[in-house]
């Protein structure tokens, strides 16, 4: 599955549009416009919609909250423009896996990236560390697809650590116009991806994370005298692994991963994960627009 | 016997000893219980060469070959997994080396399958005999005997100690009870090969007395069992008999003798023998040299356990070292080669001086080892070794060298000359003399005769040999520094001796005796030689040792002789520390 970036933009130019065409049919997938909290041009409602958090209160429809006990917000007839970012995660940890997670990691990011042009967003590409070490130019149409291509092609991954919530904060604080945000890492963050995600909700970015995930590093097959070297921190471990290690890793593999699904179940989040091995190129760009999402 | 051990004992190693035992007889009569000290040996400490596998073993312990690195992003989740690890985890590594190293010594203990036994206290008698140079056993039984007998003094333990005797043809002990290992190897070190037969019975007898009183006493007798009483001796239960060689063929010069003929002493008879100890016919060439000269080269074809023998005959004067030598590939060389000394045929210069009765040169003429010569004085034929004959007239002072001097009419530093009288006849005469060998001078008539009365600074070297009724001397044999001298004081025309048949007898004696101290000299050398080549006794050239011996009856090995082994205790201990090991260790690399 591994493809080199110099034929990114030709390999990915046919299946994209396959892609454009599913995520239409379903309203965008992962990169969907942002759920209308405000009336948008008119007055007209066209319809309701759960509560989410960040609605305005003053949207919702109490009568059918009085009668279905649940909160539903009105929607309105017409949309305005809207904005779409997307992070990528180029810490260290993403140099690993077979194709490497960065590899994987683009390519969802492209995928993202067209889809949402595709519903007339303004998308802007961000590449985050423990900050930001990279911003696109905002594009809004698909003819200028071939730019932030570019902008992807030019990313690689650095030595630096992964630091989500001061990345997250210092795009929060770049960023005028608030816009559902992509996350794209594999979420190895030791101070938690959530106070990342929290910023992101609460600042109005809907966070809609794509989790890219190396099955070998959930399952490691290693037993005995092994070496273990962080490659973000630098720390090293000498440990003689046994069966009840390796089982322990698992689980707290496991509560890593529920702890990422629970979030986004939480607050209906819309996100996905992507492994990177086991899966076509093809996949890959399925998966990263949420046309096998779960919530 | 009971295996009971009393608590408390020591116990050490010990090593290295004996390791390639052969036969071995006897019995161990000692009581366990009784003894103070219990050792351990090794039967094969060359094995303990396999803890150099404890270098590897080291060496790839040491460097972490097992460690492979990982690279990984989940780092802050490993790291809850090794802060839940028990501390000890850090000498995982250092617990499992030294719990692999414990195997393998184990293992390689067992291997050189260590033996507990009572406490010895050993005679050894080392068997010194001519057939201990057989070669079958590299580089001769000898050797390799006092190589095991240093293996039991390597193998020796605290609380134990050994003497060495040699068996040769004469039983001797070489070191007592001792647990001093170089004074044992010196001891070891001097016991030589020999051409006699083994006194292995006297020996054993000795080291009983040595070993009187003592308790887990025991004689161990290495030899080759070629001696009488062999398998009654490996019977005995205080004694072992480690028989060393095989059972191989040989070949031997049994006899080797030689003689001058009576009547012509210039002929020279040899008898050689050779006798076969073999199973097969031999085929050998024998080889007889005189004074390292060639005197003959025979073919010979001996028969199983026949004799060959031949009497060769040759002419010459001189005498000297007469070599039998076996041309034959043979397991003991030792006894291919017989030496003999040939007398020589004693040519003896005699000079006559001056004027002479017929019958004393007659006499002369008729010994024929003389070569008489005839002068006037001394100087007109000066010889070195001649012996000077006089009668009559002799000259003042007398010459150096052996003197014959015939009814003397005027004295000397010797003797004074009295007035001629008539004697009558010889009363007696000393018995065991050398001039009177074969002769007999009593009753025969002496007639005129002038008495010889010795001088007084000459008379404690003056020997009468025959005298008179009244004491007057007839003959006289005198020791001088400067040679010696015999004197017959009768005249030859008025003696009867002259018509005795003894006269010629009585001038030969008296010439071999002046002529004496040179040739006895020669046959002491002869002796000697005699003494260190005559031939090997038959019983040691056979090499084939009692057939009960030889079928290994009483098998055994002298270290593990009623020891008990250890190796499987080790073998367990090495099992149980291997599983322990791999349980704690290695169980996870098994999947």
């Amino acid at each position: 599955m591994t493809v080199a970036m110099d034929c990114f933009a030709a390999e990915l130019a046919g299946p994209l549009r396959h892609v454009a065409l599913a995520a239409r049919a379903l309203g965008g997938g992962l990169a969907a416009p942002p759920r209308a909290r405000l009336p948008a041009g008119g007055t007209e409602v066209t319809g309701h919609r759960d509560y989410a958090p960040g609605d305005d209160i003053r949207q919702v429809d109490w009568n059918i909250c009085a009668r279905h006990d649940e909160l539903v917000v009105k929607q309105y007839r017409g949309q305005a423009d809207w904005c779409f970012y997307v992070l990528v995660d180029v810490s260290a940890s993403m140099q690993l896996g077979r194709p490497p997670k960065s590899e994987v990691a683009r390519r969802a990011a492209a995928a993202l990236v067209y889809v949402a042009l595709d519903q007339m967003a303004r998308v802007t590409v961000l590449a985050v560390t423990d900050r930001v070490v990279g911003r696109s130019p905002a594009v809004r149409h698909t003819g200028r697809f071939a730019t932030l291509l570019r902008f992807l092609e030019r990313l690689e991954p650095t030595e630096a650590q992964t630091d989500l919530r001061a990345s997250a904060s210092q795009f929060i604080h770049s960023t005028q116009r608030p816009g559902p945000t992509a996350v794209i890492s594999d979420f190895y963050d030791p101070g938690g991806f959530e106070a990342a995600l929290e910023l992101l909700r609460h600042s109005g970015c809907e966070p809609r994370p794509v989790r890219i995930y190396d099955p070998c590093e959930a399952a490691p097959p290693w037993l005995g005298e092994t070496e273990l070297v962080d490659v973000e921190s630098g720390q090293r471990w000498q440990l003689v692994i046994t069966r009840r290690d390796l089982q322990r890793y698992k689980r707290l593999m496991e509560e890593h991963d529920r702890a990422v699904a629970h979030y986004a179940a939480r607050y209906r989040l819309r996100w996905t994960q992507i492994p990177v091995d086991g899966v076509t190129a093809e996949d890959v760009l399925m998966r990263a627009v949420g046309l096998r999402w779960r919530r | 016997m009971t295996d009971r051990i009393a608590p408390g004992r020591r116990c050490r190693w010990q090593g290295p000893t004996a390791a390639a035992a052969p036969m071995v007889s006897g019995q161990d009569h000692g009581c366990w219980c009784a003894l103070p000290v219990i050792a351990l040996v090794l039967v094969h400490p060359e094995r303990l060469l396999w803890a150099l596998l404890a270098v590897p073993v080291v060496v790839f312990g040491l460097w972490k070959l097992r460690i492979v690195q990982r690279r990984i992003a989940t780092g802050f989740l490993w790291q809850q997994v090794a802060t839940a690890r028990p501390a000890r985890f850090g000498l995982r590594r250092v617990v499992s080396l030294v719990v692999q190293l414990a195997v393998l010594l184990a293992l390689v203990a067992a291997l050189a399958d260590p033996r507990a036994r009572p406490a010895r206290q050993l005679v050894v008698v080392v068997d010194n005999s001519a057939s201990m140079q057989a070669t079958d056993v590299a580089p001769s039984r000898l050797e390799a005997a006092k190589r095991m007998a240093a293996q039991l003094a390597a193998g020796l333990c605290e609380g134990e100690a050994m003497a060495v005797l040699s068996a040769g043809p004469v039983a001797a002990p070489r070191c007592g009870l001792t647990n001093r290992r170089e004074v044992l190897h010196k001891a070891l070190a001097g016991i030589g090969p020999t051409r006699g037969s083994a006194q292995v019975a006297e020996a054993v007898e000795l080291g009983r007395q040595m070993l009187a009183g003592r308790r887990g006493g025991r004689i161990v007798v290495l030899s080759d069992g070629g001696f009488p009483g062999a398998e009654r001796l490996a019977g005995q239960p205080d004694v072992q008999l480690i028989v060393l060689g095989r059972r191989v063929d040989n070949a031997a010069v049994g006899r080797l003798a030689a003689r001058r003929a009576p009547a012509d002493p210039l002929r020279c008879q040899v008898l050689v023998e050779v006798a076969s100890y073999a199973g097969k016919p031999i085929q050998a060439e024998l080889e007889v040299t005189l004074r390292d000269r060639l005197v003959a080269t025979v073919p010979l074809a001996v028969e199983p356990g026949g004799r060959w023998a031949r009497v060769f005959e040759m002419t010459t004067p001189v005498g000297g070292r007469l070599v039998a030598r076996l041309r034959s590939q043979d397991a003991l060389p030792a006894d291919d080669v017989a030496i003999a000394h040939v007398p020589p045929a004693g040519q003896r210069h005699v000079l006559l001086v001056g004027p002479s009765h017929p019958s004393l040169r007659a006499a002369l003429e008729a010994d024929p080892r003389v070569r008489l010569s005839v002068a006037e004085s001394p100087a007109a034929d000066p010889r070195p070794g001649s012996i000077l004959v006089f009668q009559g007239q002799v000259p003042e002072p007398l010459p150096p060298g052996p003197l014959l001097v015939v009814d003397p009419e005027s004295g000397c530093e010797l003797w004074q000359v009295g007035q001629p009288r008539r004697l009558g006849l010889v009363a007696a005469q000393r018995e065991g003399s050398a001039i009177l060998s074969g002769v007999r001078l009593e009753g025969v008539g002496i007639g005129t005769c002038r008495p010889l009365v010795p001088s007084p600074g000459a008379t404690s070297n003056v020997t009468t040999l025959a005298w008179t009724a009244d004491r007057v001397p007839v003959a006289l044999a005198i020791q001088r520094a400067a040679g010696r001298v015999a004197v017959f004081c009768f005249g030859l025309e008025q003696s009867d001796v002259t018509q005795r048949p003894a006269w010629p007898v009585l001038v030969s004696n008296a010439l071999g005796w002046l002529a004496e101290p040179s040739q006895s000299r020669e046959t002491l050398r002869a002796a000697a030689d005699r003494d260190q080549s005559r031939p090997v006794p038959p019983e040691e050239s056979d090499l084939r040792p009692p057939p009960a011996l030889e079928k290994g009856r009483w098998q055994d090995t002298v270290v593990a002789d009623r020891a008990v082994p250890v190796w499987p205790y080790l073998a367990a201990v090495a099992l149980g520390a291997a599983v322990v090991e791999w349980y704690l260790f290695q169980r996870r690399w098994i999947s």
